[in-house]
């Protein structure tokens, strides 16, 4: 069985990702998709094994080795982590990438029209941390709506780093007191149902599809941490996020009677059994 | 035998093909590249396509039909005259049409074509637009995304040798966005999102909804199909004028009055922001689907007419952070592209060193039942075997096992979708596969899926106990035609008279005449029915040189009074 590196003509494994792509635009040329589709999708795999191993390499690898590589693990982590990131820094020193991290790939982005004062992200958080932290100002819709409606938030980037910081924030809310089972009946109090549905509204968090399944981890447990409306602001039929469950719930509640009638029950019993023993006592 | 490529779009069409000097267009009888994709039915009971069909909306609604694509692959009717026609017959009448334009310029016959189609595109609509090809007597070698075709167009004047293109494609009636990446002669689709119900036509029918407004009453009950088909047609040339102009008026004439209705781009931009709103997802989408963020892209190229209205390029500008490129043509570069594919697949000498590999822009997998507790069972989840954005061809196989013991059958549901619960997604097929009863273990299957270049599907179902193996023809879906019905609507369709090709040109004239009296009133009215019978003298004359000068002079007439409509 020829090992992937054969497959793409290399002398061995390599974590650079430029060899890789050129060894397979190389061999492609001779194995056409539409000529011959086996010989293809065996290439194809090898490809996408490859940049794997160099995406590995990249992010876990020895760091020495590695550090030209590492242009991979820094486009595509960059819209998970740039939000966290971005806030361990001072607001006006990130107007320069620190030199060791500048590769082509980066001052290729940083051709953007974009201005570089107090970057966005940084500005959002804070925005968002100040408006979470204010008990009143987090209920005022219109508080919320300025955010919301903040031009830069147009663009795609801005958008989707916004998106995280948001969902960071308000996690942090979640986990900022020591957890205990009443934890989570304060979360639901921190936003109204009417402000929680709002910001669901607003980020388009009902219909969660087409969305990474990390992004949909992050907004179902918002969601069971908040009141959210579903039903009255959404037509019957429409696709709610949390329907997965649903219907799970739906076959099965003659046993969640049975269950919520085992605890009533228990409970009874456990008062009875107290008052017994301080009767005793 | 020359290998076409067609663009068979929702407003018009275009065929092309792949020469010596590279991409090239071919012109239709009116000696236009693009053919208006509507079709009707003459007074005499022929079939007409084109520039003719499109002008005869406005004069003979009922008789004419146009904007179709959107109803490919479902069981909607269309009834020309006597007979009911699906969208994929008229589709075919099209096709024919470019068909036969291919075959008058190229001095012979025309049999195979590569359609392009919405990246968008479900499998049902791609197996319609197979049917339509078939229909029109076509051998369909391929089907092209259009966005796809698009950046092949552009990628082969490329001077940089490494570039991650975005390619926004809003045509009349569908939105594809498309990420490429070059290196090295090779083009990698990296994903594809869109919205299949989202274009150019939708931002006119927003326009005829203020005009509809502006005149006030109930418009859409009381007009007639006629003055329907004016509004429709004066708001689509509002929408183009607003291109260039702030504010446009429109000369709109109904029974025996004349209104002047106005449209300034500020009310238009108003008017048309949920359709902006929707141009966002799929961008985004396609973006963090192919694990990248929009710095990283180099490049934005611009498909399909209705990426020259303002508002759209100024909201791509905004999304992106970055300035379009349009310097192909936006309504011939997916015709060039399909054209270079053409040479591509021909195996022409200068695209030896091109290859170009696409995606699958949707998830497919089958239904699947979980056991969620012992003996608790959830029926109705979506297994996903090809996940969405996955280079194509593509082979994918996955092993499931019955749900109880002793079950003789298993029920194969095929889906294309994205959402975790199948009722959600789009059933394509279903399949029955017998399985030997076994009373002590469950029996097991491999489901193979195949997905090949052209983006059609093929499922393989292996049982393993008995080593036998079924092929899936997805026919389940109400909305698809079976080989027969095809083979049927072929000789159906060939039966048909369409108006002959040599009489396109004095047919559109007469029909921009009919168009034209539509929308004026008394004194021109009978003006323009003198130039008809004037006219209509001249053919019967049959002097070729009298019929050309009479075209020429109408032609220029006809276009002073056009200009009063918009103003």
């Amino acid at each position: 069985m020829a090992s992937i590196w054969d497959i793409l003509g290399l002398d061995g494994p390599t974590a650079e990702r430029k060899d890789i792509k050129r060894a397979y635009a190389r061999k492609l040329k001779a194995t056409r998709p539409e000529d011959d589709p086996d010989g293809f999708m065996a290439l194809r795999q090898a490809h996408d094994q490859a940049l794997n191993y160099a995406k590995y390499q990249a992010e876990f690898g020895d760091v020495e080795v590695n550090v030209p590589a590492e242009t991979v693990a820094d486009n595509t982590e960059s819209s998970n982590t740039s939000a966290s990131d971005q806030s361990d820094v001072e607001p006006r020193t990130i107007a320069e990438p620190p030199v060791t991290t500048i590769d082509i790939e980066t001052i290729s982005a940083s051709r953007t029209t974009k201005p570089r004062e107090p970057s966005f992200s940084e500005t959002m958080r804070q925005r968002i941390n100040a408006l979470l932290s204010s008990p009143w100002k987090r209920v005022n819709k219109s508080e919320w709506d300025q955010i919301f409606s903040d031009t830069d938030l147009e663009s795609i980037d801005n958008a989707q780093d916004f998106e995280w910081i948001l969902i960071d924030s308000l996690l942090e809310r979640f986990a900022s007191d020591d957890a205990d089972e009443t934890q989570n009946r304060r979360n639901k109090t921190i936003l109204t149902a009417e402000i929680a549905t709002y910001i669901f509204d607003q980020m388009s968090w009902h219909d969660l599809r087409d969305r990474s399944i990390r992004l949909r981890h992050a907004v179902e447990f918002i969601r069971e941490n908040l009141d959210v409306f579903n039903r009255d602001t959404y037509q019957p039929g429409d696709y709610i996020g949390d329907d997965d469950g649903d219907d799970i719930e739906d076959q099965s509640w003659p046993e969640l009677t049975l269950y919520a009638g085992i605890v009533v029950v228990l409970y009874l019993l456990f008062k009875f059994l107290s008052a017994w023993a301080q009767g005793k006592g | 035998m020359t290998l076409v490529a067609i663009d068979l779009g929702t407003t018009n069409s275009l065929i092309s093909v792949f020469t010596e000097s590279g991409p090239e267009l071919i012109p239709n009888a009116l000696g236009d590249v693009l053919t208006p994709s509507a079709v009707g039915l003459s007074d005499k009971g022929d079939i007409i396509v084109g520039q003719a069909a499109k002008n005869r909306l406005v004069s003979h609604p009922k008789k004419t039909f146009a904007r179709f694509k959107r109803f490919m692959g479902t069981n909607r009717d269309f009834k020309l005259g006597r007979k009911t026609y699906r969208a994929e017959d008229l589709s075919a009448m099209v096709l024919q049409s470019l068909k036969s334009d291919a075959e008058a310029y190229l001095g012979h016959e025309v049999t195979r074509a590569i359609i392009s189609v919405p990246a968008y595109f479900n499998d049902v609509q791609r197996k319609a637009t197979y049917a339509a090809g078939k229909i029109a007597g076509l051998k369909v070698e391929r089907l092209i995304n259009e966005p796809t075709a698009a950046a092949l167009a552009y990628g082969l004047n490329s001077e940089e040798d490494e570039n991650t293109f975005i390619v926004i494609d809003l045509g009349g009636g569908t939105f594809d966005v498309s990420i490429l990446e070059i290196f090295d002669g090779i083009m990698e689709v990296r994903s594809s999102a869109g919205d299949a119900f989202l274009g150019g036509e939708d931002f006119t029918e927003a326009i005829v909804r203020e005009f509809a407004r502006q005149l006030g009453g109930p418009v859409f009950e009381t007009l007639s199909p006629a003055a329907l088909g004016l509004l429709r047609d004066l708001a689509d040339k509002a929408k183009i004028e607003l291109s260039q102009k702030e504010e446009v008026g429109v000369k709109f004439t109904h029974g025996n009055e004349q209104v002047e209705l106005k449209l300034s781009r500020q009310t238009f931009e108003e008017i048309s922001e949920p359709l902006i709103k929707k141009l966002r997802m799929p961008v985004q989408r396609a973006i963090s689907d192919a694990d990248l963020r929009a710095e990283n892209i180099d490049r934005v190229i611009l498909v399909g007419g209705a990426t020259r209205m303002p508002i759209v390029r100024a909201h791509m500008t905004r999304l992106l952070k970055l300035f379009p490129e349009h310097k192909i043509d936006p309504d011939h570069v997916v015709a060039l592209g399909a054209a270079v594919q053409a040479g591509l697949v021909d195996r022409h000498e200068a695209l030896e060193d091109v290859v170009m590999t696409d995606v699958c822009p949707f998830t497919l997998g089958t239904e699947v039942t979980t056991e969620i507790r012992p003996g608790h069972y959830q029926s109705g989840l979506f297994q996903p075997i090809i996940e969405r954005n996955t280079v194509i061809p593509v082979s994918r196989v996955v092993r499931n096992s019955t749900v109880v013991k002793g079950q003789t059958e298993v029920i194969l549901r095929i889906y294309q979708g994205e959402a975790p619960r199948v009722k959600d997604n789009v059933l394509l097929g279903e399949i029955k596969i017998d399985v030997p009863k076994n009373m002590l273990e469950h029996e097991e299957i491999d489901i193979r899926f195949t997905y090949d270049v052209s983006g059609v599907l093929e499922v393989l179902v292996t049982t393993i106990s008995t080593d036998r193996t079924e092929r899936l023809i997805l026919e389940g879906n109400p909305g698809s035609l079976s080989l027969d019905e095809i083979n049927k609507r072929f000789k159906q369709l060939e039966k048909l008279k369409v108006h002959p090709r040599d009489k396109a040109e004095n047919l559109a004239i007469i029909s921009r005449l009919e168009r034209a009296y539509e929308n004026q009133l008394g004194d021109m009215r009978h003006f323009i029915n003198q130039k008809l019978s004037e006219f209509q003298l001249i053919l019967d004359g049959q002097k070729e040189t009298d019929i050309e000068n009479a075209r020429k002079e109408l032609s220029e007439w006809l276009e002073q009074i056009e200009r009063t409509d918009i103003f």
